[in-house]
């Protein structure tokens, strides 16, 4: 008989770009949620929120993995937690409008974008901040996701942590609140015009001096990391998550 | 083959002067707004009354327009109602016909940019004259504007200084702005007493008094309307309001998100011609009704919100594309967000929806939208319409994502699919160049978190038998 | 054209709409309402921060204030509408004050006057009918006394207002109207500031059609 019993439940939604290329931002949202007293339940039957087919102008293939997606977070009632606000903000704002009202599968999503979350905003409150092991003083420079800024709303959220840790001084780039050009399929079917938002936000965070770049969603911060390299410089780019747990001394999860 | 949209933003990414031109003018603008809207508890109050009272607005447009028609009759004033910019013209040239006009001065209306009547009455040996300062550098210049409210954001202060010599022979130090003012406001001055007709747009047709709404700065919306002795206003049907309680909400919002002004120098409240006893204004007083496709927008549930613009121009104000790119690159009469979502309405959905195109839905433009309209849904809306409606069976775009349902709709078939990819994570295969010009690719990671999770959870289950 | 006009309207109405109307925000924000004094002073700052030059007058001295400013300023011509008793006074006191100064009076039709009001005018003296405090904003209604292009052509604007007919937010002033709502004048200008604009790389210049200078005298 497992202890797991008595602790609470949450679903975590990887996201694609995170479960290919970045798990171990991935580990470290469940990581965050264990040190919050919750057991993380990982249906291996995910796999993508249907946001990029669906910005890209073909709702029929988003549709379809939204209905699964549904289907698959809906067995149980217990909180969605999802490391990226862009994927959060599909599964909340957008899953509700893509059937037609009054349908079965509409009530399933709404009902599943009330429980949904994106994971610094769900564990804000639960983390240990009394309990900070002494760390060395750092700086970091944090990208606020146009995704955390406007859809989800947690941008606020993501300074108000970083505010709490001690030795952790967090520095912004100008025009912080300006995409960096990103945007999923934009930044290839746009190219040219994401190039140069990338160039500028790249200049802007690096101006900031921070030793990492710090944001909750995967998508900017390989956007920023890959031109980086490209430039010959190191990529500095960090998921929030993984900052907070190293921070809190956690052992990544494995 | 590039298209035409692909090379003028090309040409613009490339131009170093009109970007510092359009980083400034953005910054400045911006920073403006938001002094304006310093005070967050009356912005979100503002702004749901201004959504309301356009909402409401859109939703009874025959009931107001009627209502706005029989009110301007009553006060002596002329209603024309014109289907499309043919239409518009020909009603305004037979106006200018009856009254044998040769100069025509404007005050400034992007409608009559829309339906290109400065070409069509020039085509008509009638001379058109832009009286809006901005709109007069532009004209001089040969060019369309490139913003709605700031006609020659494109240019800085030197490049006019060269305009003004080279289109009219005179020269001013280069930095003052002032003496090009001086000039351009001699100039005018002229065509202000000469003018056989003044020709302007409408802010806002209150309906229950007949009253038409202009507001500016510079005092040409005024002259122009008040000094030739017949005035025509064109106006898109969906800027009729119901009565003037609901104007200083709305005149608010307009030049706050505009210019950062609280209100602009002068507010004009025309309800009639000339009086019997009065000694100035206008003999006779025109307003043209102009549909050119807003009504179809209107029956669309979807894209209605469209219409509740107020032209005040903050949504390409907080585009990263638009202040890249400036006004000329989309190549239509209203350039940026509001622009990209009206111009495949207005004019077809498979000729100008790759307009659509140049936007990463980052969501500022909805942010700073006055009347709350959801500018990125209306992108994303559009972009399905044009999927739809799209002739073509077979695009590489629509095999992607064909490739991409099948991968991801069977979970087994996408951890496969992963599980190569990490495999052959070193491989340099065909990455989509146009992400490769400017940065390196990621690779898949050598476990990916499914993996990671399996793995994870077989531990934990052998832990717990043990 | 009745066509386009049936073709219109046939189009407009084929709307559905989900009943989903927002009407219950249509209500106006309450203003807080302030005192006179209160109003006052905030007229006065607002247009002077928008550069409208700004004089506290009484009934006694605003002639004087009037013919000051004249002389400083060296307007010689001033264009003054007709009628109304006060202006005939202010215009007597302008040309006794020096026999530079000379009045035209806006008593002939626009067509007759044009040469005369594009290029002899110095300044113009006008009655406000009411302000705004909140946006410091004169509200003028042009009438067959005093006409439109009397506020509008002249390099000099200057405007007579009476503190009590001074408003706190343009809210408050469409509430009670001075004007009428069944007979609606041809023609009510807010003015705010002088002429102006920045669409020279943002640059602000003033004067560009309108008056260069706009001077208010409010009358306790």
């Amino acid at each position: 008989m497992s202890d797991t019993m008595n602790k609470k439940q949450v679903y975590l939604f990887g996201t694609c770009l995170i479960d290919m290329f970045y798990p171990q931002a991935g580990l470290d949202a469940v990581a965050l949620l264990e040190l919050s007293g919750y057991e993380v339940i990982y249906p291996q039957a995910q796999t993508c929120c249907g946001q990029p087919p669906y910005n890209s102008g073909f709702k029929p293939p988003a549709v379809t993995i939204a209905k699964q997606t549904i289907q698959l977070f809906s067995a149980k009632d217990i909180p969605l937690i999802v490391p990226s606000a862009s994927c959060a903000g599909m599964i909340k704002h957008h899953y509700p409008t893509l059937f037609d009202s009054e349908t079965l599968e509409t009530k399933q999503a709404e009902q599943l974008a009330h429980r949904t979350f994106e994971l610094i905003d769900f564990i804000a409150d639960k983390l240990p901040y009394n309990q900070q092991p002494l760390r060395p003083p750092t700086k970091v420079t944090l990208h606020e996701s146009c995704s955390a800024l406007r859809e989800m709303n947690v941008a606020k959220t993501w300074r108000h942590v970083l505010n709490k840790l001690d030795n952790v001084e967090v520095t912004y780039p100008e025009n912080k609140q300006e995409c960096c050009g990103f945007g999923g399929t934009f930044s290839v079917k746009s190219d040219a015009i994401s190039a140069v938002m990338t160039q500028d936000k790249c200049h802007n965070l690096l101006k900031a001096k921070g030793n990492k770049i710090l944001s909750g969603d995967s998508g900017c911060l390989m956007n920023i990391g890959e031109h980086l390299k490209f430039e010959g410089k190191k990529d500095p780019c960090l998921h929030l998550a993984s900052f907070l747990v190293d921070h809190f001394g956690l052992s990544h999860a494995h | 083959m590039p298209t035409n949209f692909a090379i003028r933003i090309k040409q613009a990414l490339a131009d170093p002067e009109l970007r510092a031109n359009f980083r400034g003018a953005m910054d400045f603008l911006r920073n403006k707004r938001q002094v304006a809207f310093s005070n967050e508890d009356e912005w979100q109050a503002l702004k749901k009354q201004g959504a309301a009272i356009r909402q409401d607005a859109i939703q009874r447009l025959p009931e107001l327009l009627t209502q706005l028609e029989h009110q301007c009759l009553n006060n002596g004033i002329q209603v024309h109602w014109a289907q499309d910019d043919q239409e518009a013209n020909t009603i305004i040239l037979e106006i200018a016909q009856q009254h044998q006009a040769k100069l025509v001065i404007k005050g400034k209306s992007m409608a009559t940019e829309e339906i290109e009547l400065n070409n069509f009455l020039d085509k008509h040996n009638i001379e058109c004259i832009e009286s809006d300062m901005g709109e007069y550098i532009v004209q001089l210049d040969n060019e369309k504007p490139s913003h709605i409210i700031m006609p020659a954001i494109h240019k800085n202060t030197p490049q006019i200084a060269d305009l003004f010599e080279r289109k009219l022979g005179i020269s001013t130090p280069k930095g003052d702005v002032d003496a090009l003012i001086g000039v351009g406001r001699t100039i005018l001055r002229k065509k202000f007493e000469q003018a056989d007709i003044g020709i302007s747009g409408v802010n806002f047709a209150i309906a229950d008094t007949g009253t038409l709404c202009l507001v500016e700065n510079e005092g040409n919306g005024r002259l122009s309307t008040t000094a030739p002795p017949v005035h025509i206003a064109l106006m898109g049907i969906e800027k009729v309001i119901p009565n003037i309680k609901a104007l200083p909400t709305l005149q608010k919002l307009l030049t706050r998100s505009a210019t950062g002004q609280h209100i602009t120098s002068y507010l004009n409240l025309i309800s009639s011609p000339r009086k019997s006893d009065e000694l100035d204004g206008p003999k006779e007083v025109h307003l043209v009704l102009l549909d050119n496709g807003r009504a179809k927008i209107s029956q669309d549930q979807q894209l209605q919100s469209t219409l509740s613009c107020i032209r005040c121009g903050a949504c390409m104000n907080h585009c990263p594309v638009y202040t890249r790119i400036g006004g000329h690159a989309y190549g239509s009469t209203y350039p940026g967000p509001i622009g990209q979502i009206l111009t495949p309405q207005l004019k077809g959905i498979e000729q100008e929806g790759e307009l659509l195109d140049a936007c990463s839905l980052n969501g500022a433009c909805g942010e700073a939208c006055p009347v709350e309209i959801d500018l990125p849904e209306l992108i994303r809306t559009l972009r399905h319409r044009r999927q739809a409606a799209s002739q073509k069976q077979w695009s590489l775009e629509k095999m992607v994502w064909f490739i991409w349902l099948q991968i991801h709709q069977y979970p087994r078939l996408y951890r496969l699919t992963t599980k190569l990819a990490a495999l052959f994570r070193t491989l340099k295969l065909n990455k989509p160049a146009n992400w490769t010009k400017t940065r390196t690719t990621p690779k898949p990671a050598k476990l990916s978190l499914h993996q990671q999770m399996k793995i994870r959870s077989k531990i934990r289950d052998e832990n717990e038998n043990e | 054209m009745n066509e386009a006009r049936n073709a219109i309207l046939a189009r407009l109405n084929k709307q559905i709409n989900t009943g989903n109307s927002k009407r219950d925000q249509l209500i106006s924000t309450q203003t807080k309402a302030l005192n006179t004094k209160q109003t006052f002073d905030q007229l006065t700052e607002k247009l002077k921060e928008n550069r409208a030059e700004v004089y506290r007058v009484s009934s006694k001295n605003w002639i004087d204030t009037l013919t000051q400013i004249a002389l400083e300023k060296k307007l010689n011509t001033w264009l003054i509408g007709g009628n109304l008793r006060t202006i005939e006074q202010a215009g007597k006191a302008l040309t006794e004050a020096s026999p530079e100064i000379s009045l035209v009076h806006y008593s002939q039709s626009y067509e007759s006057l044009k040469k005369t009001l594009f290029h002899e005018i110095d300044a113009s003296v006008t009655l406000a009918k009411a302000a705004i405090a909140d946006t410091g904003t004169l509200i003028l209604i042009p009438d067959k006394n005093e006409p439109r292009m009397m506020s509008l052509v002249p390099p000099v604007h200057v405007v007579i207002l009476k503190e009590q007919d001074v408003v706190g937010s343009f809210q408050q002033l469409v509430d009670h109207p001075p004007w009428s709502i069944q007979n609606m004048p041809s023609n009510i200008v807010f003015i705010s500031s002088p002429s102006k604009t920045a669409d020279i790389q943002q640059t602000l210049a003033y004067g560009a059609h309108g008056p260069k200078n706009l001077i208010v005298l409010i009358l306790s």
